[in-house]
């Protein structure tokens, strides 16, 4: 056990401490914090300062327009007690310290036309959308008038519709798409961590294997000892590398506000107004984010994060051995490794499958079998998975990957040794029962 | 005895590398392990530092089946190096002495020894890339000898190195064995063999071919033959050609081939005779190399057993 131990620490600690490795745990959070800063600065400078006149015969949009609050980015300016005709105003409403002039002529409810804007500069996209989308509303909240509805009505027509959910006779609130965003983020990031951390066990291996390394070690370590130390060793790495970023990402969101101050709340609003059409509706949005988090089982969601992470890993970075072990340095990386990551890949698509139909056959078999389960069952488990069916997955990975390490063992102790052939997928099926 | 390798085979697939085979290994001597490249010289040593087990065959250690335990009294120096290289020197040889069972004060008092004793103190804290290749080898060979091991084996010691670094080595070697260490070591470099070993292993196709005392085996295979430099030019007689094989001749030395129950005494008798003035004579025995390609390329030659081993 000491010498596992040992062998843990070796890989551990010189990984730990290369450059790259601090680097890349270090700056991420800190450069995925500066892209935020970076975003939001320039979209908030990014926005033209506005000063629009209104120029407004039909008389009914008298203060209608909102200007939008962003920087003070866009305001409204009303001629209503210039007499001036728009053909003289239109040459000079830069003279007012204003940008553009809008002109609403008497117009027709039925069929609204010749609203026209005079600038010397193009309107953005936003400002363009806000202008038009002010003008309708009240055209349409005009025209329901006339038609002898009340404005409460109208306030009632617009009420958004909120579907409660009854689950097993509980009440559900949380949304299935936060569920889903939050499965699909664990998901992913355990898809990243075999793929990456079981190829570098390989690159290990192999490296080992081919400087003749492994002719020294073994005289003095079990090869078991070896594999699985290794193993360990820079799945510590990965968790660490890890924590690390869930750890910096914490403290760099909390950071960005004392950066950013009011920009980010603009920031946030303008994108919450930009994509609802009225305040209540967003924070209403906010209430399903909240009410989502709650009724997600932190803590189940954590263990099980823990659990999947560390046994998806040993499942997989034991296969990674085995193939480093038997590859020579000359055989093909692609054609060895092929058979390892297009379980990994197939995960990933039905991944999409699990997220849109959590609860289908192909979820749950997915969910099931080791192969997939890591993936497959964090992206389920905020959907409320019954207990048994976790349960079950866990069981089914814990022994599989148990499994999976003594054949990877039988593998690697044979195929470290073998050096200048190449060998085949035959060859490697001998040694299992060797 | 310290190894005793007792009528060992392996097989792999369809190959069989190792035939039958059987050694003994005396302690506090130094042994040649020699073959071509894929006699079995690395399958057997590999047998040796339980790498590979037997398919039949028994291999005792100290008179007890060799077994984990006397892993640590075997230090092996493989042909190609292995070591980390952006490891530095001394973490290095740590984590290898560590793996041996040693404590940490130990492993660096140990560690310590070796570095100032093979003068690459100062490379300590360097990685193994910075080095030259000379420098690796002897990094190697501190973490081969690092636990004081009573059988040492050495495949290819000396390749890669200068003459310096490779007498420093060779220094070592015998220093170890004056120490009781027990060296077997493993080439095809037969000049070196001559200059080191006492007794040798010849290994082919799976076989042992040849095993014995050097001196003895040399004797076993010599031609007969003398050579007597002489420092003037001699007219030979005719009685003198007639009763002797002569092989060579200069205006410096001769080369006799002695016949069936000729002396070189009575080479020299007649040589005086002919008013010789002899400055040497020396009998002409084969060089390892010698027997080795010709003990290879004869397939008719029989395991054979000279003297004790």
């Amino acid at each position: 056990m000491t010498k596992i131990w040992y062998i843990i620490q070796r890989e551990y600690i010189t990984r730990v401490r290369k450059k790259s490795f601090i680097l890349l745990t270090l700056l991420l959070p800190f450069l995925i914090g500066l892209m935020t800063v970076a975003l939001v600065e320039i979209a908030t400078h990014a926005q033209e300062k506005l000063t629009i006149a209104v120029k407004d015969e039909s008389g009914l949009f008298e203060d209608k327009f909102r200007g939008m609050d962003i920087g003070e980015s866009l305001r409204f300016k009303y001629l209503t007690n210039n007499p001036q005709p728009i053909d003289s105003l239109k040459n000079m409403y830069q003279n007012i310290d204003c940008d553009g002039i809008l002109y609403i002529p008497k117009i027709d409810l039925e069929k609204p036309s010749g609203i026209t804007y005079y600038s010397e500069n193009e309107l953005g996209i936003t400002t363009e959308e806000h202008i038009r989308k002010n003008i309708s509303e009240e055209i349409r909240n005009r025209s329901l008038l006339l038609r002898n509805y009340n404005i409460d009505t109208i306030a009632f027509f617009d009420k958004a519709v909120s579907l409660e959910k009854i689950i097993k006779n509980e009440k559900k609130n949380g949304s299935a798409e936060i569920a889903g965003i939050f499965g699909y983020a664990c998901g992913f990031l355990i898809y990243i961590f075999l793929i990456v951390y079981g190829a570098m066990v390989m690159r290990s291996v192999t490296e080992e294997k081919s400087n003749r390394i492994v002719e020294v070690l073994v005289t003095s370590v079990k090869p078991f000892q070896l594999m699985i130390g290794k193993i360990i060793g820079i799945g510590a790495v990965g968790l660490t590398q890890f924590t690390g970023w869930a750890v910096l990402t914490i403290v760099v969101n909390m950071l960005l506000p004392v950066f950013l101050g009011d920009k980010m709340m603009a920031m946030q609003t303008m994108q919450q107004t930009n994509q609802f059409a009225n305040a209540s509706e967003s924070t209403q949005l906010l209430l399903h984010i909240s009410n989502a988090l709650q009724q997600l089982d932190i803590g189940r969601m954590l263990f099980s994060f823990v659990f999947y992470f560390v046994f998806g890993y040993l499942f997989y970075a034991s296969q990674f051995a085995a193939i480093g072990a038997a590859m020579t340095d000359d055989s093909d990386t692609q054609s060895f490794t092929f058979p390892i990551t297009i379980p990994i890949i197939i995960s990933m698509v039905l991944m999409s499958v699990t997220l849109s139909q959590p609860f289908s056959s192909a979820a749950f078999w997915g969910s099931l079998l080791p192969f997939s389960s890591p993936i497959i069952m964090i992206t389920r488990i905020p959907f409320q998975v019954p207990w048994w069916e976790q349960l079950l997955s866990m069981f089914i990975l814990l022994i599989s990957s148990l499994g999976m390490i003594y054949v990877a063992a039988k593998i690697y102790r044979i195929g470290i040794l073998i050096q200048g052939k190449k060998i085949t997928f035959k060859e490697i099926g001998k040694w299992i029962f060797y | 005895m310290l190894l005793d390798v007792q009528h060992i085979s392996k097989s792999f697939q369809n190959n069989q590398a190792l035939q039958d085979v059987s050694m003994s290994v005396e302690k506090n001597k130094i042994y040649g392990l020699l073959g071509p490249n894929g006699a079995g010289k690395t399958t057997l040593i590999r047998n040796i530092t339980q790498i590979f087990f037997p398919d039949s065959g028994q291999i005792f250690f100290n008179g007890e089946k060799l077994s984990e335990k006397h892993q640590n009294q075997i230090g092996y120096m493989p042909e190609e190096r292995g070591l980390y290289k952006k490891m530095k020197v001394e973490e290095q040889l740590n984590y290898f002495a560590r793996l041996r069972n040693f404590t940490k004060a130990e492993a660096a008092h140990k560690i310590n020894f070796w570095l100032k004793k093979l003068d690459i103190e100062s490379w300590r804290n360097k990685t193994i890339e910075e080095l030259s290749k000379g420098m690796q080898q002897k990094v190697q060979f501190v973490a081969t000898v690092l636990h004081d091991p009573a059988l040492l084996i050495l495949d290819e010691p000396f390749s890669g190195l200068d003459p310096i670094n490779a007498e420093t080595i060779k220094n070592e070697i015998f220093e170890l064995q004056q120490k009781g260490t027990t060296v077997i070591f493993s080439t095809h470099r037969m000049e070196n063999v001559e200059e080191i070993c006492e007794d040798i292993f010849l290994i082919n196709k799976g076989k042992i071919i040849l095993n014995g005392n050097v001196q003895e085996i040399k004797q076993q295979f010599k031609k007969h033959l003398i050579r007597v430099d002489v420092n003037n030019d001699i007219e030979l007689n005719d009685f003198l050609r007639s009763q002797t094989n002569i092989i060579e001749q200069t205006n410096t030395h001769l080369i006799f081939k002695l016949k069936e129950g000729q002396k070189a005494n009575d080479i020299l008798k007649m040589l005086l005779q002919n008013n010789a003035e002899i400055s040497s004579m020396t009998e002409i025995l084969p060089s390892v190399n010698e027997i080795f390609i010709q003990t290879v390329n004869d397939v008719s030659v029989i395991p054979t057993k000279v003297g004790i081993s």
